[in-house]
């Protein structure tokens, strides 16, 4: 039997090879979408955690502007530690531009992270103080390299360095931005005025021995004296960073569903692509004797090994374009791991698709006489004209739902989301024919006969439905791009007259600040993040420490302003959330949350519901005062709005404050730091939109060829009957237009219906965006596939194969 | 008297297309007899190849029984049916018969390699039939590289290959030429004699069907 499957894989190779291609870009696809989250989860956590490296807890001060004196000796001796790192992280200028620079004793300066060097040596670092790594692209920004003196200011003081190696963009230099530079606390310090040791420090990072409960030893270093006044707490927030990855690739995972079941479908019909031929061979086998058991064993042999062939090279390719667009886009230096099961899930998804559906052509032949399944071989179904007014039927009634009932609106959108998709794979091949019909009443034998084609060959519905919903689901993750950049950028507008001005005391008098030339407005502000709870979420956010906050961003209110500012500005105890937290968790004015900042818990009341899309809904407005209160965290940061030149205010302000060691910057270079992982992230699901769309058309295609390969007779029948074969590329170019305006035009429909899906689906994920819909990103994607898959028949020259065979 | 290889009563088919039933058959009887050669002769819409489809079980009937080689076919599994197939009787059609991606030696022996037989155990034996129809020099040859009364031949040779009983024939000449017609109907008629096998042909040429021993007209 394999012998006999063999040979029909090898009759046909081109077919064979397009459905292996075919099956190994689906797996390729259904593998991606179902790492995306994972590899956005990992490389979170490795730039989150590339400042603390391989410690377990980390010991700061209460104020970035507080030094301390390293006390180290307790922590040392206690149990459970298996070693203890110092260090001092100072934010210097260079060149006008602010740089970090963090300092080690000697010899720990490789403690927490490895250096990955590509030029000079580390170990020169324990040499001479003022040795400094730096990463290779600091050493293009500034034009360095090994052996370069450079000049930082810190407030009046200068220092030199100088750089006796460049290293990759790994470890501690993954988060690079501001540049940094790492060297030893005895030659940093020397930026610090008044410093009577060298033996300070800002953070203190300890590496757990092996077991050691970490709350445990937390918990005991909070209690020891020398630390009790300071931020004792775990050095990864895993919380927080599953919190951030989760936000950023919500939307990308959702369209990833619809990408999966997308490759289901497409491995489901290229395997039916060929089943008319399927049930004459099947016939034919029949007719001289050959049993079922046989002829099955036949065609799963055929179908097992195209689909094994695929899953195998869809798995390499999975690895190796996923792995690579992850390299390309987030980080070379990151080791992101191939989980084997997701590759297994994918392949096994393939293969079982693959197989399962070449059993429908074996089974419609089982059901009748060899006879009827000669004259039944090309006859079409009727189960799409049944299912599609079905599908359009539940999917009226799951939109209205979701749209009206707000408590079911995230699971309905789900049902919503997969029902439309449904309705598109059944209604697009009984829209093409109802459109097909009257087109092809025109004169023109070319439309005539590619109408006919079109309406009586179940092909082209196939191709309808591939094309169609493949191009959907590009523009659903375009959509998905657009909207996650969107949510995280759309507000930074709002700060673009914005300067930060931290490391300040919180006593500060901020009218000193408005007598800078170009300071509109100066405020102190605690912007710090916090945890907010209540039964129902416990939620990371960003914390707008201010009574003048509401003065700083342009919020919408929900609650009247006139209850909200008097509230804030009279230093009430209360917090101001987001509309957000009402729509995803039925959060409301004077519902009491709890609030947990550097450890402290407290029980804080509602005072109204803000709008913005600030942090994608997830801040907290309150008074700096009642933080101080209820905290004990002061102010070290101000704000200051500038009208006119920001730069020159920067300018002006740090020349104003140059002797009391602020740390002044404009609130969007601050964010473009800030931003700098994130922006990584969306051009990963940028990469990805765009290689997931190349391997939809790619699919599209080949389903395409496969399904022409088997109407070679009607061409020939058609050449014989005079056709020119000029007048049969316009037939088939119609054939393919017609198919692709169509697509274009419900797919373009159905997208705007999708994205609002889509964003009610994120509530899920504990995301709330109002609807957003970019009509142009669909535009293009729709416009872009459905051209290129008209212009199909000449690209790839259909008319070379216009030669009279014998059948 | 001659042995019954063939018994079919009271045959009747119709066919319903829409609203419209169309019957067929009308109660037909046939009988073939142990070596017989018996051509079913009409015209176009007679209902002459359904009733040979009936007869061979590849299409059933809407109401009476046909007994093949002493078993009602209607009552038998499809795995005894195709067994007989390999074994009993064979199908020839007028045309597109043999596997396309397989040779000619290939498309004749497949019934045996279905059966799971030796290729020791009938390499002599296909090598002779593939003699007597002439097809020695083209066993290696793809269907697509035959000629029509190659194909034919081929296809019959993969009917004559498993020693059968009985072969049904639908119009096997309806897609030849003249000559090539009048050549394949005389090797069915030397297969006849020789080899003692019970053919039912359909042909709808009065000249092809006076080959045959019997002559069932159909109108």
């Amino acid at each position: 039997m394999l012998k006999l499957a063999l040979r029909n894989i090898l009759s046909k190779p081109f077919r064979a090879a397009a459905t292996v291609l075919a099956v190994a870009v689906s797996v390729a696809m259904i593998f991606a979408m179902l790492s995306f989250g994972g590899a956005v989860y990992e490389y979170i956590y490795s730039t989150e955690t590339c400042v603390s490296g391989n410690s377990d807890i980390v010991i700061a001060t209460n104020s970035s502007s507080d030094r301390i004196t390293q006390v180290t000796e307790p922590l040392k001796n206690a149990s459970g530690v298996e070693f203890v790192c110092p260090s001092l992280t100072l934010y210097a200028l260079l060149d006008g531009e602010y740089v970090q620079i963090r300092g080690f004793d000697k010899g720990e300066s490789q403690l927490l992270q490895k250096f990955d060097i590509l030029r000079g040596d580390a170990d020169e670092l324990d040499v001479n103080s003022d040795n400094i790594v730096i990463s290779a692209d600091a050493a293009e920004r500034f034009g360095l390299d090994v052996g370069a003196r450079i000049e930082l200011k810190l407030d009046r003081q200068t220092a030199y360095f100088y750089v006796c190696a460049v290293a990759d963009k790994s470890g501690y230099f993954l988060g690079d931005a501001p540049f940094l530079f790492v060297g030893r606390i005895e030659g940093i310090s020397h930026l610090l005025a008044n410093v009577t040791t060298r033996r300070i420090c800002n953070e203190i990072y300890v590496k757990a021995a092996d077991g050691t409960d970490i709350d445990g030893l937390v918990k005991a270093i909070s209690e020891m004296d020398a630390y009790s006044s300071m931020l004792v707490r775990r050095s990864g927030d895993g919380g927080y960073i599953k919190e951030q990855a989760n936000s950023l690739s919500a939307p990308v995972v959702l369209a990833g569903a619809a990408v999966f079941m997308l490759g289901i479908a497409v491995i489901v019909l290229l395997f039916m692509m060929s089943e008319k031929e399927k049930i004459s061979l099947i016939s034919k086998y029949a007719v001289i004797g050959a049993t079922r058991k046989q002829i099955a064993a036949i065609f799963i042999a055929e179908s097992a090994t195209l689909a094994l062939l695929g899953s195998l090279i869809g798995c390499g390719l999975a690895v190796g374009v996923f792995v690579g667009i992850l390299k390309a886009t987030l980080s070379p230096s990151i080791a992101f791991g191939i989980s084997a099961w997701r590759l297994i899930v994918a392949a096994l998804v393939g293969f079982i698709s693959a197989v399962g559906s070449s059993l429908l052509p074996i089974l419609r032949s089982f059901r009748g006489t060899i006879r009827q399944n000669q004259i039944d071989a090309g006859k079409r179904t009727r189960v799409l004209k049944i299912l599609f007014p079905i599908f359009a039927a539940l999917t009226v009634i799951s939109v209205i739902v979701e749209f009206t009932v707000s408590s079911a609106t995230a699971a309905m959108s789900v049902v919503s989301l997969a029902l439309t998709f449904a309705t598109l794979g059944t209604g697009l091949p009984c829209a093409l024919k109802a459109s097909a019909k009257p087109v092809g009443k025109v004169a023109s034998p070319a439309v005539r006969t590619a109408c006919v084609n079109i309406v009586r060959d179940g092909r082209f519905a196939r191709f309808a439905a591939i094309l169609g919903v493949g191009m959907t689901v590009a523009m659903l993750l375009f959509m998905a791009w657009s909207m996650t950049t969107g949510i995280f950028t759309d507000y930074l507008a709002d700060f673009e007259n914005m300067v930060f001005v931290t490391n300040v005391q919180s006593t500060v008098d901020t009218s000193d600040f408005e007598t800078v030339n170009g300071v509109e407005f100066a405020t102190k502000i605690v912007w710090k993040q916090g945890e907010l709870a209540n039964g129902d979420f416990n939620k990371t956010m960003n914390i707008l420490g201010s009574k003048n906050a509401l003065n700083l961003v342009d919020f919408e209110f929900i609650t009247p302003k006139e209850e909200v500012l008097p509230s804030l500005s009279e230093d009430k105890p209360y917090i101001f959330v987001d509309i957000a937290l009402k729509e995803l968790y039925g959060v409301d004015k004077g519902d009491t949350l709890v609030l947990t900042i550097d450890g402290k818990s407290r029980e804080l009341t509602v005072g109204g519901l803000l709008k913005h899309r600030l942090f994608s809904g997830n801040y907290i407005v309150m008074s700096e005062k009642v933080i101080r209160d209820s905290f004990a965290v002061g102010a070290d940061t101000v704000a200051v709005t500038v009208h006119g030149d920001v730069a020159g205010a920067v300018s002006a302000l740090r020349e104003k404050f140059a002797d009391k060691n602020y740390y002044v910057v404009d609130v969007l270079t601050a964010y473009k730091w800030d931003m700098q992982s994130t922006n990584a992230v969306f051009d990963l699901i940028g990469t990805l939109a765009v290689v997931v769309t190349l391997f939809i058309f790619a699919v599209t295609v080949a389903a395409t060829l496969i399904g022409r390969g088997s109407a070679r007779r009607q061409r020939n029948a058609l050449l014989n009957a005079g056709m020119s074969k000029r007048a049969l590329l316009r037939s088939e170019i119609f054939e393919h237009s017609l198919i692709a305006a169509l697509s274009f035009v419900i797919s373009f429909a159905a997208s705007a219906l999708l994205t609002a899906c889509l964003i009610h689906a994120l509530r899920l994920f504990g995301l709330y965006f109002e609807f957003m819909y970019e009509a142009w990103v669909a535009a293009v994607v729709g416009l872009a596939m459905g051209g290129a898959y008209a212009l199909m028949p000449v690209a790839l020259n259909y008319k070379k194969g216009y030669t009279i065979k014998k059948a | 008297m001659p042995k019954t290889v063939l018994k079919a009563e009271n045959i009747r088919k119709s066919f319903v297309t829409g609203e419209v039933t169309t019957e067929v058959l009308k109660g037909v009887d046939f009988t073939l007899y142990e070596g017989e050669f018996v051509a079913i002769l009409g015209e176009s819409g007679s209902g002459k190849s359904t009733l040979l489809y009936i007869l061979a079980g590849i299409d059933k009937p809407t109401g009476g029984t046909v007994e093949l080689l002493g078993q009602n076919i209607s009552d038998i599994s499809d795995e005894a049916l195709a067994a007989m197939r390999r074994r009993d009787f064979s199908f020839v059609y007028q045309f597109d018969n043999l596997v396309p991606n397989l040779t000619v030696y290939e498309n004749v022996t497949l019934p045996l390699m279905l059966d799971k037989r030796k290729e020791s155990e009938y390499k002599d034996k296909v090598a002779e039939i593939l003699d007597y129809l002439g097809l020695s020099d083209r066993q290696k040859s793809f269907p697509r590289q035959l000629s029509g009364g190659e194909q034919q031949r081929a296809a019959i040779a993969r009917a004559l290959v498993t020693s059968p009983k009985v072969i049904f024939l639908d119009e096997p000449t309806g897609s030849l030429d003249k000559d090539r017609g009048r050549q394949v109907m005389e090797l069915l008629a030397d297969i006849n004699r020789d080899k003692g096998v019970a053919l039912v042909m359909v042909t709808h040429s009065e000249a092809h069907a006076q080959y045959a021993s019997r002559i069932v007209r159909m109108e």
